[in-house]
């Protein structure tokens, strides 16, 4: 991974950063930079309203950008991704434009304990709204999937399985080939929550044969306020609009109104053409790397945090050694709590999360009132492991003094 | 927040209450039972006040929060205990106050001055003014 860091203008103000809340938010790669100035320079104008040579050449950007990101997640239909606001509005999106209809009172929609809020709320909050029952498929001490368990779970009365590809806490890579199959021998559709593991890994439809599939672009190098749904072409045509306005309509008289079809009903208002732009932009940027090493990259960060930390008197970190582990590390620090430590650790310029991530079900489930997040990307660095340890131990001997 | 800032914020004060805080256990018996709560962060304590009359027989917590929460809340218990309703209230008051302004000139405890000018210390106050907001707050709706 060298020189990569060089690639990211944010370490250019601020070099001595050691920035480890990646699960949040990755910080935005030059190429993104340098495409927003430029468009915002140059090239600003909306899409599909103006003839001008303006707006049609932002359009065809526009839609360019969609192919890309099917090509991305190897689709070869551009109208399977819609653009929205980002992981979260594309899951309320499925729950209120696609599954409410065909719930009735009695269905199940299942989900795991290890999801973040936008993953489980949606869900709750509309078992709730139509009498149907929300079932939360529970964890091996490890921190994986009780994967017979979740079997269980998904009966002929399943309407939709949403499950997170990567754990925004624990770190998990669940085995999300293996759990689509178990959703889809009961005919139940499957939504991946792909916000922690689109930027590095091989999501390809063809192999994992999602239905539908959503994630940021600030989670892979590029802007906030975009994001993306990927929709199977078999449920594309239940595909309703989720905001009323311009935009999306077919036909609209004072008594009758049609609308688009999927994805250019879920374009209502003026889009975010520079965030779609950006996001083309980051795709691009991906499609240079070596994602497998940088996987692995990620990988050896967390693996050897984990073993560092565990020689540290008074941790507990989340997840065991078994489990398949991503770049993501979450920990409590006996007698002080995770805000104390990240306020401290800021104090040697270091960044990590505190709290508890938009995962209250998974920590009331793994027994933590808060935790430490640290979250690896493709710019930080072994030594960055050495500097984290070498706080935490000098703030447990400050807080001993 | 440098390093010396952090020592600052987390002087002496502080981490004393923290690691001893003051009538730290769960008093289920207890008259009344506030909760105070910052969705934000998960911090979470439990006020236990026992009554004799209009007086704070007895002021205890339990929960959990970070130092500043959890020391502010200690001073709290330590400050109530006795009074009656009209002089918590206005301790409450003068003390969010403080918090609010920056200004601990009314405050007549060295140590509530201490934690008055945490208010300079940017995304930590809501910490030192979890437990007395909630003790004001249920105060003033009683009133209500």
């Amino acid at each position: 991974m060298k020189n990569i860091k060089d690639r990211f203008p944010i370490f250019k103000s601020h070099p001595d950063l050691i920035y480890l809340d990646n699960a949040a938010t990755t910080q935005r790669v030059d190429k993104v930079d340098d495409l927003l100035d430029e468009f915002n320079r140059k090239d600003n104008a909306t899409i599909h309203r103006g003839v001008y040579e303006l707006s049609a050449k932002a359009t065809a950007r526009y839609e360019q950008v969609r192919s890309k990101v099917a090509g991305f997640l190897g689709s070869d239909n551009p109208n399977t991704i819609a653009f929205t606001k980002g992981t979260t509005e594309s899951i309320n999106v499925v729950a209120h434009s696609f599954i409410k209809k065909r719930l009735r009172a009695g269905d199940n929609i299942v989900v795991t304990v290890m999801e973040h809020h936008a993953n489980f709320v949606p869900w709750q909050a509309l078992c709730k709204e139509m009498g149907c029952e929300l079932r939360v498929a529970s964890l091996t001490p490890e921190g994986s999937i009780d994967t017979l368990a979740f079997e269980r779970l998904v009966d002929k009365k399943t309407k939709m399985v949403a499950i997170t590809h990567i754990s925004n806490v624990l770190g998990t890579i669940n085995p999300i080939e293996q759990l689509i199959e178990t959703a889809h021998a009961q005919g139940a559709p499957v939504l991946v929550d792909a916000a922690q593991g689109a930027a590095l890994y091989d999501l390809d439809v063809t192999k994992l044969n999602y239905d539908f599939l959503a994630f940021s672009a600030h989670k892979l190098f590029g802007p906030f306020g975009v994001g993306i749904l990927y929709v199977n072409p078999e449920y594309m045509g239940d595909m309703q609009p989720y905001t009323l306005g311009g935009g999306i309509i077919q036909s609209v008289s004072a008594n009758e109104v049609t609308f688009q079809s999927y994805p250019f009903n879920l374009d209502a208002g003026t889009p975010n053409v520079s965030g779609v732009l950006g996001l083309g932009a980051a795709i691009d940027f991906l499609n240079e790397l070596n994602r497998a090493e940088c996987i692995s990259h990620t990988h050896e960060l967390a693996n050897r945090c984990v073993v560092e930390l565990a020689r540290v008197k008074g941790i507990r970190i989340l997840g065991g050694t078994q489990m398949q582990r991503s770049g993501i590390v979450s920990f409590a620090l006996e007698n002080i709590h995770p805000h104390d430590v990240s306020s401290y650790l800021n104090g040697d310029g270091i960044a990590v999360r505190a709290g508890l991530h938009c995962a209250q079900p998974l920590h009331y489930f793994m027994k933590e009132p808060s935790t430490i997040r640290i979250s690896f990307s493709i710019y930080n660095a072994d030594n960055e492991i050495d500097i984290l340890i070498d706080s935490i131990k000098s703030l447990k001997k400050f807080w001993e003094q | 927040m440098k390093k010396d800032e952090f020592k600052k914020l987390y002087n002496q004060e502080v981490l004393k209450r923290n690691k001893k805080p003051y009538n730290f256990d769960a008093d289920e018996e207890a008259d009344v039972v506030i909760e105070a709560y910052n969705p934000l962060c998960g911090d979470k304590f439990n006020l236990y006040l026992n009554k004799e009359d209009s007086d704070i027989k007895s002021a205890h917590f339990h929960g959990f929060g970070c130092a500043l929460s959890k020391a502010s809340t200690s001073l709290l218990m330590e400050l109530i205990e006795g009074r009656n309703k009209t002089e918590k209230v206005e301790k409450c008051h003068t003390y969010l106050e403080a918090e609010d302004s920056g200004s601990s000139k009314r405050l007549q405890n060295e140590v509530q001055k201490v934690f008055a000018e945490m208010k300079n210390f940017e995304g930590r106050v809501d910490c030192v003014t979890l437990s007395w907001k909630a003790l004001y707050d249920k105060m003033k709706n009683d009133e209500d």
